[in-house]
């Protein structure tokens, strides 16, 4: 075979993996709903404490995760192309338990609750990097990496476990909520 | 040591076929309509393709029902993703030989 036929050949099948990639990326979706999500419950720790987010998550971050899987899911079948879900449900779960257990941990009597206003952004922000390398996406390392320094910065700030749980909150949901909307508007209806 | 060209699988060569397997690569299934439309095929030329690919055993083929509308689902099988894969390893292992011998000269 011709080397020259083998490298045309080779750009063509990246070019064909690449559309279909492009094809399957939808996670503005996620961002924009768990961004709004993570917003309210900074309202939810100004009207009720920071005790009241214990039942928020469960409730608003189960919804969030069955509308996220609805929409991915109707996607996905209006597309034609159904991507692999199963390594994108173990990472939103082990998100999910890995910021149940730091906010939990880092709540411990004794303490200055800090640990569990930050920790959770931490393990989000991990979370994030994970989506960033299946989705090949530099936008969600950026995302990511915004978060972690964020929580970084809170946890050095000297706040309070709750001014600082909402200082994330506003923060990291604004991003998460900014960079989602960006991204649904550069890739347009594909999205 | 064998030539690169000699690892090349006639089956998976074929430019379309290559085509379909690099898009299943990267997903879990696709539908017919969106292979056809995203390799600009005919839908003879598709099936004939994906014939020889079912009969190879690198897809699998499921036909499944939305309401009254019937649907083609074509997914690659471990055997297919991994034939894949030895044939860009093989268009790889060609071109770096080529490099090779061109920076000896």
């Amino acid at each position: 075979m011709d080397h020259h036929l083998a490298a045309e050949t080779l750009q063509r099948v990246g070019d064909v993996r690449r559309r279909a990639r492009s094809d399957l990326l939808a996670f503005w979706f996620p961002l924009v709903v768990f961004g709004c999500i993570t917003l309210v419950s900074a309202a939810v720790v100004g009207f009720f404490g920071g005790e009241a987010l214990a039942f928020y998550w469960p409730i608003a971050g189960t919804a969030g995760g069955v509308l996220t899987g609805y929409y991915c899911s109707h996607r996905e079948r209006l597309l034609g192309l159904k991507g692999p879900a199963a390594a994108y449900v173990a990472t939103a779960v082990a998100i999910t338990i890995g910021a149940v257990l730091a906010g939990g941990l880092g709540s411990q009597p004794g303490g200055s609750g800090l640990a569990g206003a930050v920790g959770p952004s931490m393990v989000v922000a991990a979370g994030y990097l994970v989506f960033a390398r299946l989705e090949r996406s530099t936008t969600l390392a950026a995302l990511a990496a915004v978060i972690f320094a964020l929580a970084v910065g809170v946890a050095f700030s000297g706040l309070g476990a709750e001014p600082a749980t909402v200082v994330l909150a506003l923060t990291t949901g604004a991003a998460s909520l900014l960079t989602g909307m960006a991204h649904r508007l550069r890739t347009g209806a594909r999205g | 040591m064998t030539h690169p060209t000699n690892q090349l699988d006639d089956v998976v060569h074929q430019r379309v076929r290559l085509g379909l397997l690099a898009v299943l690569s990267e997903a879990r299934r696709a539908d017919f309509a969106y292979l056809r439309d995203s390799l600009e095929l005919t839908d003879g030329n598709l099936s004939r393709h994906l014939q020889v690919l079912e009969g190879a055993g690198y897809v699998k083929v499921t036909k499944t029902f939305e309401g009254k509308r019937p649907r083609t689902w074509v997914s690659a099988t471990k055997n297919g993703r991994a034939a894949f894969a030895a044939e860009v390893g093989a268009l790889r292992a060609l071109l770096d030989r080529v490099d090779g011998t061109d920076s000896g000269d």
